[in-house]
């Protein structure tokens, strides 16, 4: 069992390929319920750390406990959802179709899956489009349908990887309120973003990573204070100040 | 700008080590393997099957075949045995050869040999046909070759038989020479008639009659003085005169008996006259039906021969007449002295009844005389004429057996010739009763495709077939699986648990399915656009493309395992797809290729593929090997991809 109220522990993480060292022993907690956003600069490792932290990466060493498991206990356990950066839904087949598929490989069939598709399709706001082609929605509805995705096996654990990168703001607000809905339902969810707007508006706490490693997290308001800036992407870019130079 | 631009293209060539893959094996292979099909196109140790008399391996025909080394020729103990191996695949085609085969051949009527073929490759039936033909072809030239010397040695031996003939009429001239020479001795014989032997004959018979007429005198001496003695005068001279008539009555028998003998060796001789002219008419017959100058010329000297024969005894015939012109003259001469004796004998008759006629008795005493004398004179000319004519007919007897030797001799002749000209004709007609067709063509082969066909449609509905699953299943395969990790939904099948292999198993199922409706839209296209014969199995048909479509679709999704995009999938199934299409049994027959890609043929799925299409759609036979083959296949193929679900399950080794 892991530390009550923690969904997600992460003890001395790292991951080396080669010479190279990609992620380097990091540790942080997530409590249930809380989003938690994991901040960085490209190629700072933030992406890896996900992977390995939904069990699609084996770290070189250290340890993940995931609502008290173990990722090899877990072995791809359907408590964690994992939102990519990039669409990944089948754009040949409709936004219905997309989520009975996604729903039965995960095992969720017959009514429980038609209520939850039912249920999500309206939080996504894409009942009415439930018939059509994902290659034909709009921008928004794409990014909509793909965390519907993620979600339509009831994960208890959320993964988004930079989920409003490229987006215009009218659509980044869609999904930051599908966010909020997610957090109402106790969800906990762990967000990398390159948005600070987008940290403070969602996340109770941050970790900044720099070359593999986390230089500092805390909640936006306390990092602010403990740097005595005013704006959460002063501290980011005093934080980042080693690639700055 | 442009080098940058052409630079840049090189580079991304060299980058890529698919295109790099593709750029470098692909014309490789494509010469390597187009080069030998072509190389070889023609048949090599193809398996046939040669069923027919017993020992017909042994035939210069066939162990011509054989040593071709197009085809490896098995024997078998019957047409049965060969059709069923035919059928089950160990061979390509059965020679299929009469029980009559060797007779008719060296009967001159020509044979027909059966070639059942493997049509159901239309390449292959080409080839085996195209070879085996230039090869009986050949054959056929070597046995009218055997024709014409046979024909040859004929006419020898009947030149033989002609030189034998010829010598045997030389012999038949020299006994005919012969014979000539017996008759010309002969005619010597008569003309040396010894006229010594003649008088001795004479003299003989004079000197009876000398006796006789000193009896006639001294009885008229007698007479002047008879008186009681002149009684017994008379009774000796009637007893003379009995004598003398019972002599004469003797050689009057003689001579007729001779005359009629003579009548009767004439009559002989006349019908030797005729035989001979019969026969000299036979042989002239013969002459004028024949144009053999050899034979013409045997025949005239034959009829030559019989013509000399035929005058020389016309000849004798003609001095035998004479001979009996002579005799009934003597005869004539003999009738008249018994006249005359008789008369005499009535005189002394008279002169018995008195004295007074005693005169009249001495007067016939000297008629007596004188009578006498002339047939003594006549009596030794009988004798003399008598002995030529016994010396003249033993001589005739002589040369009439040799004219009967002759006569044999001359008919053996005729027989031989008779036997000559039979066996001249004989082999004029069975050399003329000859087709010169079959003579110029004694083989011929009537080629029989073992499998019926509406069109040529049916023979390449197994391609087709074949073809349009392996790019289906190849290409859809790997693309899919492509796309699943260009459009990051692998991930969503890495995080579920066993949703990776769910998701191969169902796109491996799936293309299945889809090659099911494939084959049936093949199917229908053929049956109603080219009338098609439908399968007559559907179940295998269905097995068939169901075992066909999961191992190629097992490939495809195997490639799309390790291809990082669309292009790259593309290009590893051209990769894979093309040395399978040359050796797949798809464009050239894996029987006309070299040995070693007969081997590499059999590893490669698309043969067994087109296989079982070919069995289930033309031949109608048991594709069991070829299911197995792919069965195997599979099982190999399901724990590479076991292995990759179950391995590469982290997002490196897709993203």
């Amino acid at each position: 069992m892991g530390v009550m109220g923690n969904a997600v522990v992460v003890s001395e993480l790292a991951k080396v390929i080669g010479e190279r060292i990609i992620v380097d022993r990091i540790s942080f907690t997530v409590q249930e319920g809380e989003v938690f956003g994991l901040l960085g600069a490209n190629g700072s490792g933030k992406t890896t750390t996900f992977n390995m932290l939904s069990g699609l990466l084996s770290p070189s060493s250290g340890a993940v406990t995931i609502l008290g498991k173990s990722l090899k206990e877990m072995q791809r356990s359907p408590v964690i959802g994992f939102v990519t950066q990039e669409d990944s839904f089948y754009e040949m087949l409709t936004v219905r179709e997309n989520l009975e598929f996604f729903a039965s490989q995960y095992g969720v069939g017959g009514d429980i899956a038609r209520v939850r598709i039912k249920k999500l399709l309206e939080q996504a706001r894409l009942d009415e489009k439930s018939g059509v082609l994902a290659s034909k929605l709009s921008g928004g509805m794409k990014k909509r349908l793909n965390i519907a995705c993620s979600l339509v096996h009831d994960p208890k654990v959320i993964f988004l990887d930079e989920p409003t990168v490229g987006l215009d703001p009218i659509i980044r607000r869609e999904i930051w309120a599908m966010i909020d809905d997610l957090h109402s339902m106790n969800k906990t969810i762990i967000i990398t973003s390159h948005y600070m707007e987008e940290v403070e508006r969602l996340c109770s706490r941050v970790a900044i990573m720099f070359a593999g490693s986390i230089v500092d997290s805390g909640t936006p308001e306390g990092l602010k204070r403990k740097y005595k800036l005013k704006q959460m992407e002063d501290v980011f870019a005093y934080l980042m100040k080693p690639v700055v130079r | 700008m442009i080098f940058t631009a052409i630079k840049k293209e090189m580079l991304e060539a060299v980058h890529d080590r698919t295109m790099l893959a593709v750029l470098i094996a692909f014309p490789i292979f494509v010469m390597i393997f187009m080069g030998s099909s072509f190389r070889s196109l023609e048949i090599n140790g193809l398996p046939v099957g040669l069923a027919g008399p017993e020992n017909i391996s042994s035939s210069p025909l066939f162990s011509g075949l054989n040593q071709s080394q197009a085809f490896k020729l098995e024997s078998f103990g019957s047409q049965e045995d060969a059709m069923t191996a035919f059928k089950n695949g160990r061979l390509r085609a059965v020679i299929i050869v009469p029980e009559d085969f060797e007779r008719s051949l060296r009967r001159g009527s020509g044979s027909t040999i059966r070639i059942v073929v493997d049509n159901s490759d239309l390449s292959l039936e080409q080839a085996v046909v195209s070879a085996m033909s230039s090869v009986i072809q050949a054959s056929s030239a070597n046995i009218t070759k055997g024709y014409v010397v046979a024909a040859w040695d004929q006419l020898k031996g009947l030149d033989s038989s002609a030189s034998s003939l010829s010598m045997d009429i030389a012999k038949t001239k020299h006994g005919l020479q012969e014979t000539k020479n017996a008759l010309e001795s002969t005619r010597r014989g008569i003309d040396e008639l010894d006229v010594g032997a003649l008088e001795d004959s004479l003299e003989n018979a004079s000197s009876d009659i000398a006796s006789l007429q000193g009896f006639v005198i001294w009885q008229k001496a007698e007479l002047g003085g008879m008186s009681a003695g002149n009684e017994e005068l008379l009774n000796r001279t009637d007893a003379f005169l009995y004598n003398a008539s019972f002599a004469l009555n003797e050689s009057i028998g003689t001579v007729q008996d001779t005359h009629a003998r003579l009548k009767n060796q004439t009559a002989q001789m006349n019908a030797t006259v005729s035989a001979l002219s019969a026969s000299i008419s036979g042989l002239e017959a013969i002459k004028g039906a024949t144009t053999d100058s050899i034979v013409i010329a045997a025949l005239d000297l034959n009829i030559a021969s019989l013509s000399s024969m035929k005058q020389t005894t016309a000849n004798q015939l003609d001095d035998s007449q004479a001979q009996m012109i002579e005799l009934e003259g003597l005869n004539s001469t003999l009738y008249s002295f018994r006249d005359a004796l008789s008369q005499y004998s009535l005189e002394l008759e008279t002169a018995r009844l008195g004295a007074g006629k005693m005169a009249a008795l001495g007067s016939a005493l000297d008629n007596a005389s004188l009578r006498l004398s002339d047939v003594d004179a006549s009596f030794g000319t009988a004798r003399a004429q008598v002995g030529k004519l016994k010396s003249l007919l033993g001589q005739i007897k002589n040369t009439t057996s040799q004219i009967d030797l002759t006569l044999d001799e001359a008919l053996a002749q005729t027989d031989s010739v008779d036997s000559l000209i039979t066996s001249l004709q004989g082999t004029v007609a069975e050399q003329t009763g000859k087709d010169p067709d079959i003579i110029a063509s004694p083989l011929s082969v009537d080629v029989e495709n073992q499998y019926q066909r509406t069109s040529f449609v049916d023979f390449i509905m197994p391609q087709v077939m074949s073809v349009s699953l392996l790019f289906s299943c190849f290409l859809l395969g790997s693309i899919s699986l492509v796309r699943e990790k260009t459009g990051r939904t692998i991930i969503r099948a890495l995080l579920a648990p066993g949703a990776l292999a769910n998701l191969v198993v169902g796109k491996i199922a799936a293309l299945v399915l889809l090659s099911f409706c494939q084959v049936a839209l093949i199917l229908m296209v053929a049956l109603l656009l080219f009338g098609v014969k439908p399968p007559e199995n559907l179940a295998m048909l269905v097995w068939g493309t169901g075992i066909s479509s999961l191992v190629l679709s097992s490939i495809g999704v195997l490639v799309g395992f390790y291809a990082r995009s669309e292009s790259a999938a593309i290009q590893s199934c051209l990769l894979l797809a093309i040395p399978m299409l040359f050796l797949g049994n798809i464009i050239f027959s894996p029987d006309l290729l070299p040995a070693y890609t007969q081997i590499l043929q059999q590893l490669l799925p698309l043969a067994h593929v087109t296989s079982i299409f070919k069995v289930v759609l033309i031949t109608n036979g048991d594709p069991a090997g070829d299911i197995a083959a792919l069965l195997s296949y599979f099982v190999l193929l399901a724990m590479l991809m076991a292995y990759m679900v179950i391995k590469r399950m982290e997002i490196s080794n897709y993203i």
